[in-house]
C-alpha cells in the first residue's frame, strides 16, 4: 500500500485494545471519517488501502463503511478515493454490538 | 492521470503526496479531497428497493380484487416476472397460493386445480379462516397460512397485511395439497441426505469448499430454503461474500465444514444439494438464475428442464433427455448433459442473460440470428467510425478486418489521442451512445498493456494482483441531452460519468486476476469470474447505490475476450449502453451490441500483439479531468 506510511504513526497493537474496549483512541485530535452510501461506488479503494494498525474500513451488505472507533481521520482513505465521497465526521456515532461482533473476529486473525 | 499506485518518477514525493490530495471527482477538481462539507447530490433514504417495495404494495392494497393485488405483489407492480415469486414461495405458501388463487410454478405454470378453479373462492362465501398476504422486505410474498400466526409476527413486512377470507373447502384442499407437496419435499430432503452420504466426509468438504468459492467468485445471491434467506448480498449476510470472507462463522456453508452431515438442517442440504447441482449445469453462474427463488430440488429441477427445452430448440448435436426422474442423481446427470450441450451450442447461437433487477435474478436465453434492426444499427455505426477512423466497412465485420490489415496506427497518435486504440476506444463509444440512443455508452480495459505484457513474460502474477484500479480506465459517454436526468447540471452529469468510469475501472480490476494461474496472491485476492455472456437488465436502479445515483436502469453489457500473449484474457473488455428512463434495451440492440463490443475487443488484441512486437501502448485520456472537459467545460460536448 504505497500510501500507508504516510499515514500518522500508531502502534498496530492498538487496533485490537480498541476493538476490546470499543472505544476510540482519546488521543486522536482528528474526527473519524465516514462515507457518504448515496456517492460510494463500492470500488473497496478505501478498504484496501486503510492502513492495517487502523483497519477502520469494513464491506457491511451493500454498504462499505468506516468504523468510527477505529478510524483515526488519518487522509489515506481520501486520497484513493476516486469520487471523493469521504467526509469528516464530527458527528460520529457508536457503532452497533451486531457489526462489532463481526469487527471482533478481525481481531482474533 | 488519475492517481498512481506507482510513484510517478517525474514528480517529487512532495509533488506526488500534493496531487494525491487533490479530489478527482469532476466538479471539485482542484480542491483538497475530503474538504467538502456534504455529499453534493443527496438520494432519498428510500430510493431504489425500498421506494420499489412502497410502490408495490401501495398498487397491491389500491387493487380492486384480491386476486389482482396478488399479480401485483408476485410482479412487484410489474417490474420483474411473476414466476420469480411463485418460485420464492415455501412449500405451505405455495399450496396455499394454488388453493386459494390457482398459481403455481409446477408444470410450466399450468398445474391448475382440477376443477378450474382460479380465484380465491372464499369471496362471497363464508370464511371460516381468515388469513393474510403481504410483501417482505426482500420482495417475497408472504401468506398467513393456518398453522402460522399473524405475519407481522414473523416477518419484516413492507406495509400490513391483506385479509384473506378461506372458505372451509379452501381449508380441506389446502389439508390436501400440503400433505402432497410436504410428501414430496420430505422424499426429496431425504433423498438429498443419501446423495450426501454417498459423497463421503471428503465429497461433501469438496462439495462445500466448491460451493463456497461459488459464493466468493460471482455477483451476490439471495437464495431461498423453506422461510430461511440464504444470501451475500443486502440484509444481514449469511454467506461468504465481500462481508463475510471465507470461513466467517456467520456463512452457511463455512459453519457445516466441521459439523457431521446428518445434523445438518433440511434448509442446509436442500441449499448445498441445490446449488452443485446448478453449478454442475452451467458452471458458478448459473446460480444467479435461482435469484429470489426456493433452492430446493424441485425447483433446480424444474430450472434444469427449462434449460433443457431451451438447448434443445437449437438445432443440430445430440438432443439432451428429460431427467428420468426427481432424484438427485438424475437430475444431477441432466446438469452434467446440459453442461455439455451449452458447450456445443455456444459456437453456433449467441446465450445471453437477460435479468431482473429488483431480484437480480437472470434467465440464460438464446438469441434470435440478427434482423433488419441489427443490421440497421451496425450500418449507422459503421458510417459514422468510418468518418473518424483510418478504417472502412459496412459491416463491424468488414472493420474490424479492415484494422486487422493495417494495425500500425493503433500504436500511433491518432487525432486528439496518444494512441490509434484511445481514439478507436473513444469514437466507438461516442458512435455506440448515437446509434444506440443510450443515455450513456461505456468501454473499459487496461491503461498499460505494455506493463501488462512485460508482467506476463516475466509470469509476475502477484505483480499483477496489486495493481488497483487507476491501471484501469472507462471512457464514458454522455448524450448531452442525458444531463435532464441529472437536474440539467453538466456538472453533475460530469460527475456521474466519472462515477460510472470509476466503477468500471473496479470492475476491470475484479476480472483481471480471474484470468490468471491461480497463484497464492490470487486466490486471496478478491475477484469475480470473468464474464463471457452479454446481458440485459432491466430495472437495474434498485439495490447499488452507485446504479441508484447513475439511474442505471436499463443496460445493455458485451464483455470481449481479448488475446495477449497467445492467453485470453475474458471480460478484459466490453462495451455497455444505458437509458436511464424510457424503454428498455432489445435483443437485436444486444446482438449489435456485441458486434460493436467484439470490434474494440478485436482492435486491443491486435494492440496487444503490437505491443508484444516492441510498440508502446499506454491510454491516458479517460480520467476525471477528461470527463469534466468533455462533458461539462467550454466546447465540451456534443462529441
Amino acid at each position: 500500500m504505497p500510501w500507508a506510511k504516510d499515514a500518522p504513526s500508531v502502534a498496530s497493537t492498538g487496533r485490537a485494545e480498541r476493538i476490546e474496549q470499543r472505544s476510540r483512541n482519546e488521543n486522536w485530535k482528528k474526527p473519524p471519517r465516514r462515507i457518504d452510501a448515496s456517492e460510494c461506488i463500492t470500488c473497496d479503494t478505501c478498504l484496501r488501502n486503510c492502513p492495517p494498525e487502523f483497519g477502520a474500513i469494513f464491506d457491511n451488505g451493500l454498504d462499505v463503511v468506516i468504523i468510527p472507533e477505529l478510524c483515526s481521520g488519518c487522509p489515506v482513505c481520501v486520497m484513493v478515493c476516486p469520487v471523493d465521497c469521504i467526509y469528516v465526521d464530527e458527528q460520529w456515532v457508536p457503532t452497533e454490538p451486531q457489526m462489532w461482533d463481526h469487527i471482533d473476529l478481525t481481531s482474533q486473525c | 492521470m488519475t492517481l498512481p499506485t506507482e510513484r510517478d518518477s517525474a514528480l517529487s514525493r512532495k509533488a506526488t503526496l500534493a496531487k494525491a490530495r487533490l479530489s478527482r471527482r469532476p466538479s471539485r477538481l482542484g480542491q483538497q479531497a475530503g474538504a467538502a462539507a456534504k455529499p453534493d447530490y443527496p438520494v432519498a433514504q428510500d430510493a431504489g428497493f425500498p421506494w420499489l417495495l412502497k410502490l408495490t404494495w401501495q398498487a397491491a392494497i389500491a387493487a380492486h380484487d384480491l386476486p389482482v393485488a396478488v399479480d401485483v405483489l408476485l410482479s412487484m407492480a410489474g417490474h420483474v416476472p411473476a414466476e420469480i415469486g411463485l418460485r420464492a414461495l415455501p412449500v405451505a405458501d405455495e399450496c396455499a397460493m394454488r388453493v386459494l388463487f390457482g398459481k403455481s410454478w409446477r408444470n410450466g405454470g399450468n398445474d391448475r386445480r382440477a376443477d378450474g378453479q382460479t380465484s380465491c373462492s372464499a369471496i362471497g362465501a363464508k370464511a371460516t379462516f381468515l388469513g393474510e398476504l403481504g410483501l417482505n422486505t426482500s420482495g417475497r410474498v408472504v401468506i398467513r397460512v393456518p398453522s402460522k400466526g399473524p405475519l407481522a409476527a414473523e416477518h419484516d413486512l413492507v406495509g400490513g397485511v391483506l385479509r384473506v377470507p378461506w372458505s372451509a373447502d379452501n381449508l380441506s384442499d389446502y389439508q390436501v395439497e400440503l400433505a402432497r407437496v410436504s410428501a414430496r419435499s420430505r422424499a426429496s430432503v431425504a433423498d438429498g441426505r443419501e446423495w450426501l452420504a454417498e459423497a463421503g466426509p471428503g465429497g461433501q468438504a469438496d462439495i462445500l469448499e466448491n460451493l463456497k468459492e461459488a459464493a466468493r467468485r460471482t455477483a451476490p445471491f439471495v437464495l431461498y430454503s423453506g422461510d430461511r434467506q440464504y444470501t451475500n448480498f443486502r440484509d444481514r449476510n449469511t454467506l461468504t461474500g465481500k462481508t463475510l470472507w471465507p470461513g466467517h462463522p456467520d456463512c452457511a456453508l463455512s459453519s457445516l465444514a466441521t459439523v457431521p452431515a446428518g445434523l445438518w438442517s433440511d434448509s442446509d442440504v436442500q441449499m448445498v444439494v441445490g446449488l452443485t447441482l446448478l453449478v454442475r449445469s452451467a458452471g458458478f453462474a448459473r446460480i444467479e438464475e435461482a435469484n429470489g427463488t426456493q433452492i430446493t430440488i424441485d425447483h433446480v429441477a424444474d430450472l434444469l428442464e427449462r434449460t433443457r427445452r431451451l438447448y434443445n430448440d437449437v438445432p443440430g448435436g445430440e438432443p439432451v433427455p428429460p431427467a428420468a426422474c426427481g432424484r438427485v442423481a438424475a437430475v444431477s446427470d441432466l446438469a452434467e448433459a446440459l453442461a455439455k450441450r451449452r458447450r456445443e451450442i455456444t459456437a453456433p447461437v449467441q446465450l445471453y442473460r437477460e435479468i431482473h433487477g429488483a431480484l437480480m435474478h437472470k434467465i440464460e436465453r438464446v438469441s434470435a440470428p440478427p434482423s433488419d434492426q441489427a443490421r440497421r444499427i451496425e450500418a449507422e455505426f459503421c458510417a459514422r467510425a468510418g468518418e473518424r477512423l483510418p478504417v472502412s466497412g459496412r459491416t463491424l465485420a468488414e472493420l474490424s478486418a479492415s484494422v486487422e490489415s493495417s494495425p500500425g496506427w493503433l500504436a500511433e497518435p491518432h487525432g486528439e489521442f496518444g494512441t490509434g486504440l484511445e481514439s478507436l476506444v473513444f469514437e466507438t463509444v461516442s458512435a455506440a451512445t448515437t446509434a444506440f440512443d443510450a443515455d450513456f455508452a461505456m468501454s473499459r480495459g487496461m491503461r498499460s498493456l505494455t506493463a501488462l505484457i512485460t508482467a506476463l513474460r516475466e509470469q509476475d502474477w502477484p505483480k499483477i494482483a496489486t495493481w488497483d484500479i487507476p491501471h484501469f480506465f472507462c471512457c464514458v459517454v454522455p448524450q448531452p441531452q442525458a444531463s435532464r436526468h441529472f437536474g440539467g447540471s453538466p456538472a453533475h452529469l460530469a460527475d456521474t460519468a466519472w462515477s460510472i468510469s470509476s466503477r468500471m475501472q473496479y470492475n476491470s480490476w475484479h476480472f483481471l486476476v480471474g484470468n490468471l494461474p491461480k497463484a497464492p496472491q490470487v486466490a486471496a485476492r478478491d475477484y469475480f469470474v470473468p464474464p463471457t455472456l452479454p446481458d440485459i437488465a432491466y430495472y437495474s436502479d434498485q439495490h447499488h447505490h452507485g446504479h441508484i445515483a447513475a439511474m442505471v436502469r436499463f443496460t445493455v453489457r458485451s464483455p470481449q475476450s481479448v488475446e495477449v500473449l497467445g492467453r485470453p484474457f475474458n471480460g478484459f473488455v466490453d462495451l455497455r449502453l444505458l437509458r436511464c428512463d424510457g424503454l428498455p434495451f432489445g435483443e437485436q440492440e444486444m446482438l449489435a451490441a456485441h458486434s460493436v463490443s467484439g470490434f474494440i475487443g478485436k482492435a486491443t488484441s491486435l494492440a496487444a500483439a503490437l505491443v508484444a512486437d516492441g510498440a508502446e501502448i499506454e491510454i491516458t485520456k479517460f480520467d476525471s479531468q477528461w470527463h469534466w472537459a468533455k462533458i461539462a467545460g467550454q466546447g465540451g460536448a456534443p462529441w
